[in-house]
């Protein structure tokens, strides 16, 4: 195909859209409801360009032979402007409309001249996420991310031309909705007008209290995000910039969560073991991930048997921070507050639930997002890229490399199995790693030889795969062993408080760092971390014992809501 | 049933309105979540959402009846009923809404499914008290 872009002409092989087209070419296109992972329904028409003579939106339409395509001219620009103007319509606040307009490539507009016609109430019943549609800008990208990708639906659009509207499944309160807090909709806001239920404020006022010691711990999947929200390139990972600036910002204590991913291997890869012998509840779905949860919860009830009983990591910790090393440091349980810094929104429900407490203490007190991380960080003038590298704090931690590699899909099922090996024979397996656990397809599978059984395995990410192999397990019990689950896109490093933009080849980026940081460590098996050894030795006694149970183990409940 | 819009009529035509648990009923005939059912019955302005009120007032303000004073009666309706758009009550619910497909007759309302055109401040205030709203 012979295509003329700006007077330049070019060969094209393959098919795309114009804007990719253009973007290839160095042409810059400002877009605005564009999001490369989603299909593009043209909606906010600032991406117009002219082919042979007529107006067109460049982020659906293909090229064809013979185009003749102009990205800019005085035509161009004053459409893009009344198509932005009508976009910002439900802006409250014009400076935040013009600042947005400059991120996204947009020549500066005149006045905002439309009025809002349809506004609706701020909604901050849910634990996680916050809806404030005064800065809506109707792109449709979480409703494509919520129905088609997560199948959740537990938003939608509501009426008809200017009257439309995005709102909350039956225009009901988000509490009251499927909503399982995955976050994928804040994720791909472009105007914050769905984000996180933020709390850093209160952690701030938190630190100021000498009484209280504070303690964060942050996830796997942190340390290679964090440095996008300083502008730094995706894939860069920062870890002991971080702890140096949350040591900076006033924590007592930084400790690894991928210890207490440790704790859960060692956990999990017992239970996966005692099931095969039992030949019970088979498969084992694993339950790190809280969105995950809420979703067989509210969708699939039936098939909570085969939850695994492991809290996630970040409370596995929690736990353990409550009470050896309250022990250990002789400090009232009740004046540490713990704040985990994770890559998601679901784990701030997780961490207010009933059962995520022992003896009335709850195992984490606050839960923040990487994006709310950067803002407490920037909040204390901090530049994460100038702080000297530190280590994080003992007495547990740091974490193995089967932690680390938590952060993305088929990490947590790679180091069970690493860990699973040793203990049902007592051998390390030839390589560490499984590679054929790692890709990027939402749906994988593999069988893995270990004495001589064979395991078949399936590594799953994001929810509509999820309600795939659920719908196969009704028909087929028992064609798997152990299965693997992450609610977000490509596991907690595409998690919905993760820095934006979030996109597929971001996340390829983050995921090689994380694999990347599991290879420089020394000890890269749950098992043969020495600390966790000590824990064990000291405090747990074994993995399924019984204070391990009390205080690591929980049990899920039915929520369905008749299908809401 | 073979179509969702005919199934939603048929609720619509029979009680006068679709309530939630109707759109739970046809989630499961038609395979739909809930969501995109709301979302449909939402675009069309002839459908009604679990209202308990005896009649539905709905004038469009789409551009045609709104430039052909549509805005005016909304204000009017509003001061006649001493209510506000949006609100109900037992007896009445009054609503703007988008289109209603006959923009040539325009302004138009529906009151129940009863359509009345060519509305002017005159014709309204007599339509309402034939309909002893006021």
């Amino acid at each position: 195909m012979l295509v003329t872009i700006d007077g330049k002409k070019i060969k094209v092989n393959k098919k795309c859209t114009i804007l990719e087209l253009a973007t290839k070419n160095g042409i810059k296109i400002p877009t605005l409801c564009y999001h490369p992972d989603l299909r593009s329904d043209g909606k906010c028409g600032v991406c117009v360009v002219e082919v042979n003579g007529k107006l067109m939106t460049s982020c659906n339409n293909d090229i064809s032979d013979g185009m003749i395509i102009q990205t800019t001219n005085e035509r161009i620009i004053k459409q893009r402007k009344i198509n932005a103007q009508l976009v910002g319509c439900n802006f409250e606040d014009e400076e935040e409309f013009r600042k947005w307009l400059k991120l996204s490539n947009m020549p500066d507009i005149d006045e905002l001249k439309f009025k809002p016609h349809a506004s609706q109430e701020l909604d901050d019943s849910s634990h996680d996420i916050v809806m404030d549609f005064k800065n809506c800008v109707l792109c449709g990208r979480c409703i494509q991310k919520c129905r088609d990708i997560q199948t959740v639906n537990a938003i939608c659009y509501k009426g008809r031309a200017n009257a439309t509207v995005v709102t909350k499944s039956l225009g009901k309160k988000l509490i009251d909705t499927n909503c399982v807090g995955c976050g994928q909709c804040s994720l791909v806001c472009p105007t914050n007008a769905i984000r996180e239920k933020e709390s850093y404020k209160e952690i701030k006022k938190l630190l100021k209290d000498p009484k209280k010691h504070i303690i964060a711990q942050t996830a796997p999947s942190i340390r290679v995000a964090l440095g996008e929200e300083f502008g730094l390139e995706a894939g860069i990972s920062v870890t002991g910039q971080m702890v140096s600036a949350l040591k900076k910002v006033g924590f007592k204590k930084v400790f690894d969560t991928n210890f207490g991913a440790d704790l859960t291997i060692m956990e999990e890869a017992s239970e996966l073991i005692e099931r095969i012998r039992k030949n019970k509840d088979l498969p084992l779905i694993t339950s790190c991930c809280p969105a995950w949860i809420n979703f067989i919860e509210t969708f699939y009830p039936e098939y909570l048997n085969h939850l695994s009983s492991c809290k996630s990591p970040h409370q596995m910790f929690g736990a353990l921070i409550k009470t050896y090393y309250a022990q250990k440091t002789k400090i009232n349980p009740r004046d540490i507050i713990v704040v985990s810094i994770m890559p998601c929104t679901a784990k701030k429900y997780e961490s207010c639930r009933e059962e995520m407490s022992v003896g009335g203490i709850r195992d984490v007190d606050f839960v923040i997002t990487t994006r709310e991380c950067a803002k407490l960080i920037k909040s204390f003038n901090i530049d994460l890229k100038l702080e000297k590298k530190m280590q994080f704090d003992n007495p547990m931690g740091p974490g193995s490399g089967g932690g680390a590699i938590f952060a993305s899909s088929g990490g947590v099922m790679e180091s069970a199995i690493r860990t699973a090996h040793y203990f049902l024979t007592g051998k390390e397996y030839s390589a560490i790693d499984f590679k054929v656990l790692r890709g990027n397809s939402g749906f994988r599978e593999a069988s893995i030889k270990i004495g001589n059984k064979t395991l078949n395995l399936a590594i799953i990410h994001s929810l509509k795969n999820a309600r795939k192999i659920l719908e196969i397990l009704k028909k087929t019990r028992h064609k798997y062993h152990f299965i693997e689950i992450m609610a977000c896109p490509g596991g907690c490093i595409g998690g919905g408080g993760q820095p934006k933009p979030t996109s597929k080849e971001i996340i390829k980026k983050r995921a090689k760092a994380s694999y990347e940081e599991d290879k420089s460590l020394e000890f890269r098996q749950a098992h043969k971390n020495p600390n966790i050894i000590k824990v064990y030795m000291e405090f747990l006694g074994k993995p399924l014992g019984k204070l391990s149970k009390k205080l690591l183990h929980t049990k899920y409940s039915d929520k369905s809501k008749c299908g809401l | 049933m073979k179509f969702l819009l005919e199934y939603l009529q048929k609720i619509q035509n029979k009680n006068g309105f679709i309530s939630e648990s109707d759109i739970l009923e046809a989630s499961k005939q038609f395979q739909l979540s809930p969501a995109e059912i709301f979302e449909t019955i939402s675009s069309y302005e002839k459908f009604n959402l679990w209202t308990t009120s005896e009649k539905v007032i709905k004038i469009c303000d789409s551009p045609i009846c709104h430039s052909k004073g549509g805005e005016n009666l909304i204000k009017l309706a509003e001061k006649l009923l001493n209510t506000k758009i949006g609100t109900y009550n037992k007896k009445f619910i009054i609503e703007s809404c988008q289109c209603l497909g006959e923009c040539d007759k325009g302004p138009v309302m529906t009151i129940n499914d009863e359509l009345f055109t060519n509305l002017n401040e005159e014709k309204l205030k007599q339509i309402f008290k034939d309909q002893k709203l006021i």
